[in-house]
């Protein structure tokens, strides 16, 4: 076990009481989420606790933060990286559970400890913007927008892959980008063919019980992105959709990567089908 | 033309006129004539302003089009079998929404007889006998119409939309949804529910899509799916614009509210659907002048003020960073004068103003259990302020993202109310749950679920506008607060935000200067 990281973690006693799993271990498990407060002018963060140890929850940006009122599946790989709203973080992903479960309600406060680590702070208004509206104030009212966020790169030929939470269909902002210059592409390229391969998954907890998903999973996300895709330009009559019903057996390593969606646009290849098909395991 | 309606065209003319010296002639105008109503059929001029006294002090119509005389306008004339016009609730005075106040003169005025009180949904339930109070009350009480929506909900095309949930009325203080003509059992089964006009105007602001933030100018926050796209163009179209998102464009609403509202067995011509949308994209409302505050808008007062402000706005901005504060800098107004000097009354009521600007900008509070919204991405909880939660509209105040959300103001717990419908919403087992309420649901209006058919989204709606406040109570959109300190008094009770006294009031002093 690496703890040279975990200092600040292990500064909060009680925060961190129990014993974290070590540095790459790989832990699926399902907790209620617990919102700590961060401190009057920022936002909260999120951790869990799991047989005594405090965990930080992150997942990629608009992926989809933990909820009062839902459990939290988390799967992944304990980092050794910096510590997560005050706990050990997890590589990996976490997803809200569809099912209300009323008794996660725990708000955390803001404790000292927890101040001095500065988390979610926005950055304040600077005393030169301060002055500047001061002067003119109707500058405040000029429009200063944070930096775009970049294009993703995208490829014929390339497959790209969007993970989705458990038993959701709902991309993330990222995810979106992407699909729109997918379809960019696809429209800008003649004879262009779009293939989509819609997957279910199931992940192995480590009760060792397999957690799957609804069955319909892999038809809704398929089709939804289908949807987007002719929305925002693709050929209709390019896309390919199949659709994955039966879920991989799980290993309890990165399982979330099953509940995935394959976007490919190619070059047109001879007597491709265009029926959604169903595809096997 | 009636000796009124050229009565009516000086006064028109004359706040022209006494814009051009100073407001103080037409505001003695203004207390005067004293009906600022303005009837189907009857001629006006609108030429760049017009002023309308209220509680507050005056709200500021600006037409940044030509000028326009109103009669033989489709927006102001009796089109269908009612006699009705889009005017009738929509009015100038009121910010181009439709206020209690109003309401209640216009039914002492004509003893309920106005057009504004048609069967169809100026009263309870067009079953019930017309032209006493009791069946139009929650007009009269709330500034309510009935919105019969068809169940099962159909799409665009017509197309049945097979619900996730099944719906049962479990009180029906209206009689109208389980009225053998008109309710669920009818030969065209019908959910109603009652909501509050939305003001037409500042249109820029709820018809353009968001700048800057991809990949939003083409996906609903909410879902990542597709935004709408406009019918006739093929564009992508924001859902601002109805409190349900049901008609994108102001075309479609125009011609939906012309059969439903107005009664009108044809459909609008071309030319009258060009001269309404022209006229809605051409005005902007804003309160112009405080009876505390004095003028609002031009040199030393805070930028975002007044109607011109909207007029010259940029629209689609997201205002929720330290420089674009969502209405601009109060700074001036906050402190004006040296700790030992005593403020005027004046510079108190423009500090309290401020103060209550920057608790909307900057004071935290958790935001929780906000179906359609927490459970989008953000997390639940998560702690913003007013304005960089939901309002966040550079200079607007709705939310810039194309989404819905249940703020607990049709849905038990939150909202209990007697006077409205409450349906239990059943959801099936293989739809996804409401976020918050799980699969079954108490609700006085489905909202956005009586459009998509799904129960995740019972209960929520599109936030709105927020300018011309002073002249539209009731407030949200089933009239929950009758003041700006009862919509105050809802917000800090559902976040439990603890407002202080202090604190509330000055947000009630803000918001009646917007």
């Amino acid at each position: 076990m690496r703890f040279t990281n975990l200092a600040p973690v292990l500064a909060f006693g009680a925060i961190a009481s129990g014993v974290p799993a070590s540095a790459q271990e790989h832990l699926n498990f399902i907790a209620c989420p617990v919102a700590q407060d961060t401190g009057e002018h920022s936002d909260v963060c999120f951790f869990v606790r799991h047989e005594g140890t405090r965990y930080g929850v992150s997942s990629p940006p608009d992926w989809g933060n933990p909820q009062l009122g839902h459990k939290l599946l988390v799967e992944g790989v304990v980092s050794d990286d910096e510590q997560e709203c005050g706990g050990v973080k997890i590589e990996g992903r976490a997803s809200v559970m569809p099912e209300i479960s009323p008794e996660c309600d725990e708000i955390a406060p803001a404790t000292p400890e927890i101040l001095a680590l500065e988390l979610g702070r926005r950055p304040d208004i600077t005393e030169a913007q301060r002055a500047m509206i001061l002067a003119n104030p109707s500058a405040s009212l000029q429009i200063v927008r944070l930096p775009a966020l970049p294009v993703p790169e995208v490829a014929l030929g390339r497959t790209e892959t969007i993970y989705f939470p458990f038993e959701r269909d709902r991309a993330s902002g990222p995810d979106a980008m992407v699909m729109l210059e997918l379809a960019r592409l696809a429209g800008a390229t003649p004879g262009a063919a779009v293939s989509i391969r819609a997957y279910r998954g199931a992940t192995l907890l480590d009760t060792g019980e397999i957690l799957a998903e609804r069955e319909d999973m892999a038809r809704q996300r398929g089709e939804k992105i289908a949807g987007i895709l002719a929305g925002l330009g693709a050929p209709a009559n390019a896309i390919t959709l199949e659709i994955f019903d039966a879920a991989s057996e799980p290993d309890g390593h990165a399982d979330w990567q099953g509940r995935r969606v394959e976007l490919r646009v190619s070059q047109p290849s001879a007597g491709q089908a265009k029926a959604p098909r169903r595809g096997g395991s | 033309m009636s000796r009124h309606s050229l009565h009516r065209i000086s006064a028109a003319l004359l706040v022209g006129a006494s814009l051009t010296f100073g407001v103080a002639a037409f505001s003695q105008g203004a207390e005067e004539s004293g009906n600022q109503w303005w009837g189907p059929g009857e001629e006006f001029v609108i030429g760049e302003t017009l002023e309308f006294a209220n509680d507050y002090g005056r709200l500021r119509l600006v037409n940044t089009g030509d000028p326009i005389n109103t009669a033989g306008h489709p927006f102001f004339e009796p089109l269908g079998e009612n006699g009705r016009a889009c005017v009738t609730c929509h009015q100038p005075s009121d910010a181009m929404s439709l206020s209690i106040k109003t309401i209640r003169a216009q039914w002492e005025a004509t003893d309920g007889t106005d057009p504004l009180f048609a069967a169809i949904d100026g009263s309870n339930c067009p079953s019930l006998p017309q032209g006493e109070e009791a069946s139009h009350s929650l007009l009269l009480e709330k500034g309510l119409f009935r919105i019969p929506r068809p169940w099962p909900p159909r799409a665009a095309d017509g197309s049945v939309i097979e619900p996730e949930f099944e719906l049962e009325v479990i009180s029906d203080p209206t009689g109208c949804n389980l009225d053998p003509q008109w309710g669920m059992f009818s030969d065209e089964p019908a959910i109603s529910v009652f909501r509050r006009p939305r003001p037409v105007a500042n249109m820029k602001y709820l018809l353009t899509l968001p700048n800057g933030v991809t990949p939003h100018e083409y996906f609903m926050y909410n879902d990542k799916s597709l935004l709408p796209t406009d019918p006739e163009t093929g564009e992508f179209v924001s859902v601002q614009l109805m409190s349900d998102g049901r008609l994108p464009t102001l075309r479609g609403q125009a011609g939906d509210a012309s059969s439903t509202h107005l009664e009108m067995i044809s459909e609008l011509t071309e030319e009258d659907l060009r001269q309404i949308e022209e006229f809605e994209r051409s005005i902007y409302v804003a309160q112009g002048f405080s009876n505390q505050a004095g003028e609002l808008g031009g040199p030393g007062a805070p930028p975002g003020l007044g109607p011109e402000a909207m007029r010259d706005g940029p629209p689609g901005e997201l205002g929720n960073n330290p420089v674009n504060r969502v209405f601009g800098t109060f700074a001036m107004w906050l402190h004006q004068r040296g700790e030992d000097e005593e403020l005027t009354p004046q510079e108190e009521f423009q500090a309290s103003v401020a103060r209550g600007a920057n608790v909307f900008f900057d004071k935290r509070f958790f935001i929780q259990d906000v179906g359609v919204y927490n459970d989008k991405g953000l997390g639940n909880p998560f702690k913003r302020s007013c304005a960089s939660g939901c309002h966040n509209t550079v200079l607007a105040g709705m939310d810039l993202a194309p989404g819905f959300m249940d703020l607990g103001l049709n849905n038990w717990p939150w909202n209990r109310r007697e006077d409205l419908p409450l349906f239990k919403a059943t959801c099936h087992d293989d739809a996804v749950p409401q976020s918050y309420l799980g699969r079954v649901i108490y609700t006085h209006d489905p909202g956005r679920a009586l459009v998509t058919g799904r129960c995740s989204d019972i209960g929520a709606s599109m936030t709105q506008q927020m300018r011309g406040l002073a002249a539209r109570a009731p407030y949200f959109m089933g009239g929950e607060a009758d003041t700006l300190r009862e919509m105050v008094d809802f917000y800090d009770r559902r976040f439990n935000i603890r407002y202080t006294d202090q604190e509330k009031q000055d947000l009630v002093n803000f918001m009646s200067v917007l």
